[in-house]
Parts: C-alpha cells; structure tokens; sequence
C-alpha cells in the first residue's frame, strides 16, 4: 500500500468517564470517521420495551417509559466495576434467534415501588412527602447489568436523589413494571448513544518568526503577549524573544486578535506575520465525555472495533465482487 | 410578551396571536380538566430570555415552549425560507414532545317514551361466528363490564370506546322494545387516559344529558410538517423540513429569515440568552428597558460574552458534522425560545380519489372529517377556461363530479322521463344527455316555483 500511515493515540488524562487524547499522523476523515462512530455506532444497553403492571402515579405510561429508554444501562463484565463493551456479551435482538426475547438478547428489570409501603419505613422527617422512584429501584436480573445511577463520586455528592430520578410518588400511588432492556446503537435512538460529548478540533502549530520578531521592540512584544486571550504568549525573561506558553496547544482557540494586532504593526501589509497560529492537518485533540453506560476507554476502543469491523466487511464484500 | 423591540411592530401583533396557540402547559389543573381537545408539552422550558410581562403573567410556571439552540446558516437546502433541521438525538431526547388529550363522549338520556339509553357490557362472543376470534368481538376488547373502556387500553382503529344501546323505535309507547347497539368507535391506535362514568343526576333535571365516554391519549413524536415558532416577533411560520438529520451529522438546528422580517428583537434575544446560559442566569429583555433596572442590552450580553471568553457578536466557529473539516464562515448561534404550535400535518393532510357523496346534489362531500373532495374553485376554472383546457373542465365539474345521465324531449325542451316525454305524449324527439346533476336539480327547483326552463337541443 503506498503511503501507508499509522495513526497514533497519545492519551493525555483518562478519568473512567472522561478521556482526551491527540490521535495524530492521519487525516480529518479519519478523525471525523472516529468521532461519528462513537456517537453514533457504537452499541451499548438502553431500555427499550416496557410492560406496565400498575401505574398511578401522576405522569402516564409512554412518559415514564421515555424516561426509562434514556437511563444509561451498565454493562460491568465479571469481577470489574466498570462499565464495559457489551457487544460481545449480547446478541442484537433482530439478530438473536429466540422467538420473543431470551437472556442472550435482553436484559429484564423490574420496578416496584409502592408509596404507601415504603412510606411507613421511612425517616421520621421525610414521611408524607413526595417519594422519588430512581433508577436506583430498577432491578435486574443479570447481576453484570445495572443502571449507571452516576458518573462519578463527585456528581453523586452532588445530586439531591439516590440515582437519576424517574417519577415522584404521593400517597396511594403506585408503580410496577417490568423493563426490558436491548443492545442497540444511537443511529435507531439517542438513548443507545455511549457518549454525551464526543468532539475532536485541529491540534494548532504556533510558529514563531524570530528574524521578524526582532525588529519588533519589548513594548510591541507585550503587546502580542496581551493581544490574544487565549495566553499563548510570554516573553522569555532572559533572551526577551517571545515564545508560546506551556500547554499553548490546549490553550488555543484560532482567534483573530493576535493576527489583527500584529496586521497594525507591521510596516507593509505584505510582511511576514510574526507568530501564526494555524491548523495542524494530521493532528486533532479528541475529548470524550461518557453518558455512564460505557467507561470512556472501552468506547473509544468499541469504536476502533466498529470501524474495523466494517473495513473488514468492505473488504469482503469487494473481495465478492472481484469474483 | 417579545423580547427586544422589534423594527417592524407588526411581527408583535403576530406574535399575540400566535402565542395562543403554542402547546405548552394549559393550566396546572390540566390534567384533571376534561377538555375536548388538550395539547400539552412534556418537557416545556422556562425561557432562557424573560420580560416583565411574562413575569406578570407567571409564564416561568406555566411555560409553553423549549429553549433550542440555533445555528443560523444554510445547511443541506432542506432549511430554505422557514424550514429548521433538527437533530434527530434531541428529538429522540424529548425535543418538542407533547401529548394530545381528546375527549370522545355519548349521551345517555332518557326518552319520551319512557325508554332509556344504556351501557353494557361486551356481547357473548358465542353471538358471533367465529366466536372468540372473530373480528367483530375483537373490537369490544376495551370495554369493561359497566359498556365503558379500561383505562390503559390501547385503541385501535374501529375498537369500541363506549357500548351504548338505545331503543329501536322511540316513538312507540308501552311494548318491550328491542334495543339497537349503538358504539362510539375510535380511530387509530390511542391509549385511554381516563373513562368518565356515567353522573345519575340529570336524567329528569334540565340541562344537558349525561355523558359517558372517555379521553384518549395521544403522543406523537415530532416530525417533519410540526410547525415552530420563535417568540420574539420572529418568523410567524417555521415550518420545520421533513428531514431530522442524525446527531453526528448535525451542527445543529436552523435557518431562519432575518433580513425580511427585520425581527432585530429575535438577534438580540439569541446574544442576550447565550450571555445568560453562561453566567448561568435568565437573560432579562423587557422592549423598552428600565434604564435603571435590570434589562440586558447589547453591550453588557457582549461584555459578559467577552467575560465568558467568547466572541462578541455571538459567532462561534462550527464544524461539519458531514466531513468534520471546520466550516468556511463563523455561526451566530445561541438559544432561542421556540413555542410548538398546535397545527400538525398529520391533523391536516387529506387527500380523496373516490369517495362520499353528498345526497342532495351527488356532489362530492366537503371538508377532511368527511373525506371530502378538493374543490376546483371558480378560479381555477378561470384560469382553465383562459387557458382553453375545455376537456379538463368537464372532466373536474362534471365526470369527476356529479355527471347523470338525463332524457330531454326535443319538442318541448323538458326534463322527461325513460324515452317518454309525458309533456307531449311522445317518445319519439327524446334524447340523451349528460349534464351535472345540480343543474338538474336547479330546474327542478325552478319548475317548483312556476319557472319553467327549457332546454334547446343541437347535435355536437
């Protein structure tokens, strides 16, 4: 193959629901290609049929069930706490070759939430008011499938609930049902989507012309130093050349300003430009942020999958129609 | 009610009457109300942009809209004039969801001649051929033992709602009277929302006669033809295009007709918002500011966007959701307070090939709820007769229409009978013609009066 490349992934923080990395030495197709299929294909569990038991509380059936299809559903293969690839664990339904749904294509959760019994169990100060039903009472009965109640520890020392809320319970109120959920990918539905943020931008080259930059006096350097809001500027203390800052790269936005205050200083317009900040074309900053139903490495990874998956099925279906 | 001045005052008159009929919360009793017909929306926002009148009129607790972040550009060509792409994530997330309660109700009264109408319950499957599995029994399987439907049960088209019987004939006095089954029937696939029983008072008191019947539940999911619009005296119509594109290809919602309408109030609304949704405040945007009080302006939404380290004029740079190379121009976006209205196409679209008849003039029937026609008006027919398309004419207002086949005697120029002129005593000079049904019928008329028209036969 001429002019094979390898693309590489540096990770530059990981966190089990966030991850930012440069994925460099290939091109924007590939990095937007990378980025829609981690919207859009990469498949995970949501809740996806809902039989209804018992329903009196104040929102009917489709809304709690609509509620219940965008609660992000854990997949957390044996002896792990994290939220892992369920695509090899099940069998997309349309494909599973049971007749209604099996274990193999679906997981069951059940709800039962009953105001006036649990009412009674309840602390002194909270009895009478309002009972929220979370996706906490949601159980299922695969003990490696669970709702993901929260990102991370801090969003749940912020939360007022026990898990993501679904309805709220007055006396005599009653919810039962029996949620089924099904492995599926965000193109059919949102809710399949693993990632809330997944976006890439153009890692910027800051070059600096220092024969240029020496005409220019220390108060003009400052001047390009307080010109750009980003801070990508600072002037070295002892050789007083300008030079970008540490982490200019993630500081950079491509704003204008820097290039309209050196535009004033330059004698002609045709001078050469001082500092210029432009887009690298074979190196993007990703930044991932997971919904909680996948941790944010195993979606890139599942993505990765996808996308070969699918070269491999290009291949083979070119490869036919050689035949 | 808008925010910001406008230039043209007009598009605030407009935007009077169109807030009336935005989906929105009805009322906070709306859901033990029994309207006839109920729009509500599932997850309405408070606007991200306020005024002193909606803070007069409460409207952050009874909102009637959602808060959508607009990218003003072209995109794609499904979003000319007043069409908006959505993204199909925010749809599927509960984006302009609403929910449609229709009432469906029957009286329940009491006759003249002592008989009265009754619910029951389902007819024994045994009455009808197939028994269980007949198609006919199917259809009762909402209702309950008191003749009205369960709660919860899911309606499908022609399934009955209430199972009323009246008596056969209601002028008879005295015999036991056969009763005719008499149902309330339900089109396309609704859920019951709530039955309504039967009140005993007012069978001998006056007033209207009691009711029985139920609200069915709608929810349809925002499609192609729901119509949008943005509060601030801005574009009366936004019709939303039939395309939702998909999350990873959308940058993300509209285009929309600003240099036209000179909606100004509707620009500043959107950089006045998006200061706010970064200070993480409701922006305030009274027309005629207090100049002591608290309105944004221009100048303090550009500083608090400069604060937020932003561009001042709002303008963000996008990137292609289609290819993922960054887009030419930079995109004025930021939210916008966008009210659903009530008119949808699926309510509206009608299309007839063959259908009812009205039986006065054969004519075809008027009007959607009677799968009526579509009139070829008079001018059309104008424009068909300066055109000299004389075939289409006749096709539109006769064969299509209510053509019937007529005897004229030729001698006396009347409307006869079979080949026998009962004028003349004659059928010799009887002939055949074609000619639309109304205008026989006006000659009809007119002879009733003492007018009496003749027609005068030449052959073609």
């Amino acid at each position: 193959m001429p002019q094979q490349r390898f693309p590489k992934i540096e990770i530059k923080h990981i966190a089990p629901h966030e991850i930012t990395f440069v994925l460099s030495e290939t091109d924007t197709s590939m990095a937007n290609t990378l980025r829609r299929i981690m919207i859009a294909e990469v498949p995970t569990l949501a809740i996806d049929l809902v039989e209804y038991h018992e329903n009196s509380s104040v929102l009917n059936d489709e809304y709690i069930a609509h509620r219940l299809g965008l609660i992000p559903i854990r997949y957390s293969p044996d002896g792990t706490l994290k939220g892992g690839d369920c695509h090899q664990a099940f069998v997309p339904h349309r494909e599973c070759v049971c007749y209604d749904r099996c274990p193999r294509c679906s997981v069951e959760f059940d709800l039962d939430v009953n105001f006036d019994k649990v009412n009674m169990s309840r602390p002194e100060q909270e009895r009478d008011l309002p009972l929220t039903v979370t996706s906490r009472d949601l159980i299922a009965n695969n003990v490696q499938v669970s709702p993901a109640h929260f990102l991370n520890e801090e969003e749940q020392d912020n939360a007022h609930d026990e898990g993501i809320s679904i309805v709220k319970l007055g006396q005599g109120q009653h919810l039962r049902l029996k949620a089924i959920a099904r492995m599926g990918i965000s193109k059919e539905h949102a809710k399949w989507c693993p990632v809330a943020v997944a976006t890439y931008r153009f890692w910027p080259e800051i070059t600096i012309n220092q024969e240029a930059c020496n005409n220019l006096t220390m108060e003009q350097k400052q001047e390009l130093v307080d010109a750009c809001p980003d801070r990508i500027l600072e002037l070295d203390e002892i050789t007083g050349n300008l030079k970008p800052t540490e982490g200019a790269e993630e500081l950079a936005t491509f704003t204008e300003d820097l290039k309209y205050a050196q535009d004033a200083m330059k004698r002609r317009p045709e001078d050469d430009d001082y500092v210029q900040v432009t887009h690298s074309t074979d190196r993007f900053l990703f930044s991932v942020e997971s919904s909680g139903a996948m941790d944010a490495e195993d979606i890139l990874l599942s993505s990765l999958r996808v996308l070969k998956d699918r070269l491999n099925y290009l291949a083979a279906e070119v490869e036919k129609l050689k035949d | 009610m808008t925010s910001g001045a406008t230039i043209r005052p007009v598009r605030n008159t407009y935007q009077s009457a169109m807030g009336k009929q935005a989906i929105g919360t009805v009322a906070i009793n709306q859901y033990s109300r029994f309207d006839g017909l109920l729009y509500t929306m599932v997850y309405p926002h408070k606007p991200m942009v306020k005024t002193r009148t909606l803070d007069i009129v409460n409207f952050d607790n009874i909102p009637a809209g959602q808060n959508a972040c607009i990218a003003v550009m072209a995109y794609s060509g499904y979003d000319i004039e007043d069409a908006v792409i959505l993204n199909k994530a925010s749809i599927d997330r509960g984006f302009g969801r609403c929910m449609v309660l229709k009432k469906q109700q029957t009286s329940v009264r009491r006759y003249q001649n002592g008989t009265m109408d009754r619910t029951c319950a389902a007819p024994d499957p045994s009455v009808f051929p197939d028994g269980v599995n007949d198609k006919r029994f199917a259809r009762f399987k909402a209702v309950d033992k008191d003749g009205l439907c369960n709660v919860g049960e899911l309606l499908e088209n022609g399934t009955v709602i209430v199972n009323k019987e009246s008596a056969a004939d209601l002028q008879v006095f005295g015999h036991v009277i056969p009763f005719e089954r008499a149902v309330i029937r339900r089109q396309g696939p609704d859920i019951v929302e709530r039955e309504r029983a039967i009140s005993d008072k007012g069978h001998d008191t006056p007033g209207p006669p009691p009711r029985a019947g139920g609200q069915v539940r709608v929810a349809p999911r925002t499609e192609g033809g729901v119509r949008l619009d943005s509060s601030p005296g801005g574009p009366p119509v936004q019709r939303h295009g039939h395309l939702a594109r998909p999350h990873h290809e959308s940058p993300r919602l509209k285009l929309a007709r600003f240099p036209s309408r000179m909606t100004v109030g509707k620009l500043i609304e959107l950089l006045v918002g998006k200061a706010g949704v970064f200070e993480g405040r409701q922006a305030y945007a009274s027309a005629f500011g207090e100049e002591f009080g608290s309105t944004d302006t221009v100048e303090s939404a550009e500083l608090a966007l400069i604060r937020n380290g932003l561009n001042y004029t709002g303008k963000d740079v996008f990137y292609s959701g289609v290819n993922g190379a960054p887009l030419d121009a930079y995109i004025f976006s930021g939210p916008v307070f966008y009210q659903k209205l009530k008119h949808m196409v699926l309510d509206k679209m009608h299309a007839r090939s063959r259908g009812p008849r009205a039986v006065l003039t054969r004519q075809p029937t008027e009007g959607r709820s009677r799968d009526g026609g579509l009139r070829l008006g008079e001018m059309e027919r104008d424009c068909l007769i300066a055109y000299g398309a004389s075939n289409l004419i006749m096709e539109r207002l006769m064969h299509s229409s209510d053509a019937f086949s007529a005897s004229v005697c030729q001698s006396c120029g009347l409307l006869q009978y079979k080949n026998w002129c009962q004028y003349c005593r004659s059928g010799e000079k009887v002939a055949e013609i074609r000619l639309p049904y109304a205008c026989k019928l006006l000659f009809q008329e007119l002879q009733a009066m003492n007018v009496l028209p003749r027609l005068r036969l030449k052959d073609a």
